[in-house]
């Protein structure tokens, strides 16, 4: 049994298709891009494992278990746009995590924010986008889940701010977890993916390793990427 | 790393790292970084990086010593090995580059001669 498992899921959406009988298994202890276009279904599939929308049909499990209580203790998850009040400073969503996931390793948190020389006294909205998104990557990643949900964690960051970002995911590999990062930018990132999926209008067009792909096609993800959407 | 290489991943980070060993930034006995730094090092998956690991250890370049780590080869004779090999590649690059743009081999080497002072 892998670790995620999609089973032809379809969610419509006011009469369209946003996923249509999609069917997946994601494996303990890899790092997956779910690639595709804006629109394509991404952070549908995303917001369905989380459990923050039910399938219109087919099934979705994590870990054995369908959403709930027990996939949301196992899922952690990084929306694309933030959730977190403008007003609340970085010490208070230490607080509130720590409160909201038995995972959360409140210690590794403050470490990994320390690093960054973040204050934690500071107030969300004195701190730049890039910080922003690092803070809220931090919270997420100093979860012990059993799956992480990026969702475009590194649209419109700088670059010194996106290598931050995919050096926290690679020291937080683990063998006993899978990352998903959805993005459309899959040049910066393509060298720490171990899989890929190609998502097309709510369906899965590909799913492979990324080695795989450069073997089979002789192109870099990148590149079949811009040949399969080309507009 | 050159993003549009399109060959797998972990032949490119074997590239880099007899790359690291030739030019003696890693030389013979050294002791290599743990995956989990050498990936965040190359900004790589790790599972890659192992795998580049594997097959540069399958080729007695590196060893592991079990309790401390992976280490370069003691044994030149491997090193030189690459050394020729990728030296070898190189030169064939070159000559293709060169071939392309209307150059002889004659004049290629004459080039090659120019360089030298």
């Amino acid at each position: 049994m892998a670790l995620i498992e999609y089973r032809n899921v379809t969610k419509l959406y006011k009469g369209t298709n946003a996923l249509n009988g999609v069917s997946l298994d994601i494996p303990a202890g890899r790092i997956v891009g779910l690639l595709g276009p804006n629109g394509s279904g991404k952070t549908t599939l995303i917001k369905l494992t989380a459990g923050l929308l039910t399938p219109t049909s087919g099934t979705i499990t994590v870990d054995g278990f369908a959403p709930g209580p027990e996939t949301k203790a196992r899922v952690a998850y990084l929306p694309e746009k933030s959730y977190m009040s403008e007003w609340m400073s970085v010490d208070s969503f230490i607080k509130y995590f720590s409160d909201f996931y038995a995972d959360f390793d409140r210690v590794k948190a403050n470490e990994m924010l320390s690093r960054l020389g973040i204050d934690p006294k500071r107030t969300l909205k004195t701190l730049s986008k890039g910080t922003k998104e690092k803070v809220q990557l931090v919270l997420v990643m100093s979860r012990a889940a059993k799956a992480y949900f990026l969702d475009e964690p590194i649209a419109g960051v700088d670059p010194a701010a996106r290598d931050y970002i995919l050096n926290t995911i690679i020291r937080n590999y683990s063998e006993n977890a899978s990352v998903v990062i959805s993005t459309h930018l899959i040049y910066d990132i393509e060298n720490v993916l171990d899989d890929v999926v190609f998502i097309k209008e709510g369906k899965i067009v590909l799913a492979d390793s990324a080695d795989n792909v450069r073997e089979k096609t002789g192109k870099s993800v990148d590149m079949l990427f811009r040949e399969v959407f080309r507009c | 790393m050159n993003m549009s290489d399109s060959r797998p991943v972990y032949i490119q980070l074997i590239d880099r790292i007899y790359t690291m060993v030739l030019s003696g930034e890693y030389p013979p006995g050294a002791k290599l970084p743990a995956v989990r730094e050498l990936s965040e090092m190359m900004q790589a998956n790790p599972n890659t990086v192992q795998k580049a690991l594997f097959y540069l250890e399958e080729q007695k370049l590196i060893y592991t010593q079990r309790t401390t780590g992976k280490f370069i080869t003691t044994d030149e004779s491997v090193i030189e090995r690459i050394r020729a090999s990728l030296a070898r590649k190189y030169t064939a690059e070159y000559y293709m580059n060169m071939k392309r743009i209307g150059m002889s081999v004659g004049e290629t080497k004459k080039m090659m001669n120019e360089l030298e002072d």
